[in-house]
């Protein structure tokens, strides 16, 4: 990084392919196979650019590395709503169909969280359910959802910063 | 997105990567934006109005006094403090943070004490007529001073950084007026202390203003 930081292109280029690889296991790891990981890795490569100046060469690069993957990966979370426009309707009832556990394929985040917290996030968040939709299968009302959806992602803020410390 | 697209991505990334400066040490620059501040706020309270005639020498007559104002001033540095460093991924905050909190508690607490036992005679000298608007005014310039800075850094959470900023920002007025107004501790926190929640809050939307928008790889390729 202080090479990238001085301007030398082909030691960034190489930089970003590493960290590229390093954040995409990450992801998996901590999120499953969903398919939002790619979508976050290339996020989180635009992110360390547009921050590569507040990185100090005289301190660890892990943690200034991953504050930005957690950050960008619980916005992606959060903002993860136009799902459903990008699968069809038929790959909606088939993913319906499929246990959670494997649809978010065990990945040790949604583990980690409670069975309601990590239910009302597949739903909403990686099949894309809207809250009407998910309030309706699990009959509780929506605001139940918002509030369980809104716990859910700061738990799983929590988890990746526990895992930090 | 696949693969292919990341490496194309990063391509353009690092297409005519030009070198960067990297940004100052934090305490300096959390420093120099406390004491630009304070000598602000000062220059602009003396245009409205004197300090009060022997508020200076009552921080050394009256220990509750002196640490009234004291914990104040550890207010507006350490949240200043925690804004800068908030600027910066990756850095552990959580200590910082709840020393603020728990002197910000006591500057408060000081404060409601001493409606029940003040520290100096309360009295109606010094009163100035507009102390609140003051206190609410002087801080916003503080305060865009310190989002031109520190949003040229990556801060993650900028609400928070708002908020902080905000809190640092209003409790500089606020200790001034201390010693350009009238003292009665009822006064400080209706008048002085509570428009910095006014100023919090608008630290935080500022922060909503100035939230990271993620720039494209077309645009960063440009």
């Amino acid at each position: 990084m202080g090479k990238a930081q001085l301007g030398d292109e082909q030691a960034y280029r190489i930089l970003l392919v590493e960290l590229g690889e390093v954040i995409s296991a990450y992801l998996h790891a901590r999120f499953g196979r969903l398919d939002f990981v790619e979508d976050c890795v290339q996020e989180c490569l635009i992110a360390i650019h547009c921050a590569r100046h507040t990185y100090d060469t005289g301190r660890p690069f892990r943690p200034w590395l991953f504050a930005l993957v957690r950050n960008k990966a619980i916005d992606m979370l959060r903002k993860q709503q136009n799902y459903r426009s990008l699968i069809g309707k038929s790959q909606i009832n088939h993913k319906l169909n499929d246990s959670f556990d494997t649809i978010v394929n065990r990945g040790s985040v949604f583990a980690a969280l409670k069975p309601e917290h990590r239910e009302v996030l597949t739903l909403t968040k990686i099949i894309g359910l809207s809250t009407a939709e998910a309030a309706k299968k699990l009959n509780v009302s929506e605001s139940t959802i918002k509030v369980r959806v809104h716990r859910a992602i700061k738990a799983s803020r929590k988890i990746l910063e526990a895992e930090c410390r | 997105m696949t693969d292919r697209d990341r490496l194309a991505l990063i391509q353009s990334l690092s297409k005519n990567l030009n070198p960067i400066k990297k940004p100052g040490n934090i305490l300096i620059a959390s420093g120099i934006w406390l004491l630009v501040s304070w000598l602000y706020v000062i220059f602009a309270a003396i245009q409205i109005g004197p300090i009060r005639v022997g508020a200076l020498q009552a921080l050394t007559q009256s220990s509750h006094f002196a640490l009234e104002s004291t914990t104040g001033l550890m207010v507006s540095g350490l949240f200043c403090l925690l804004a800068f460093r908030e600027s910066i991924p990756g850095r552990d905050n959580d200590q910082i943070m709840w020393l603020a909190i728990l002197v910000a508690a006591v500057w408060v607490g000081i404060h409601i004490i001493g409606i029940i036992t003040p520290a100096l005679e309360p009295s109606m000298e010094g009163k100035r007529a507009h102390c609140v608007m003051e206190a609410f005014f002087y801080s916003i310039p503080p305060l865009l001073l310190g989002y031109s800075w520190i949003f040229r850094r990556y801060p993650l959470n900028t609400i928070r950084t708002g908020v902080y900023l905000g809190i640092s920002a209003g409790a500089i007025p606020a200790l001034l007026m201390q010693f350009a107004c009238m003292y009665k501790p009822m006064h400080i926190l209706s008048h002085h202390i509570a428009p910095i929640m006014v100023i919090t809050l608008i630290g935080a939307l500022t922060g909503v203003l100035f939230s990271k928008k993620t720039p494209s790889p077309s645009t960063l390729s440009e």
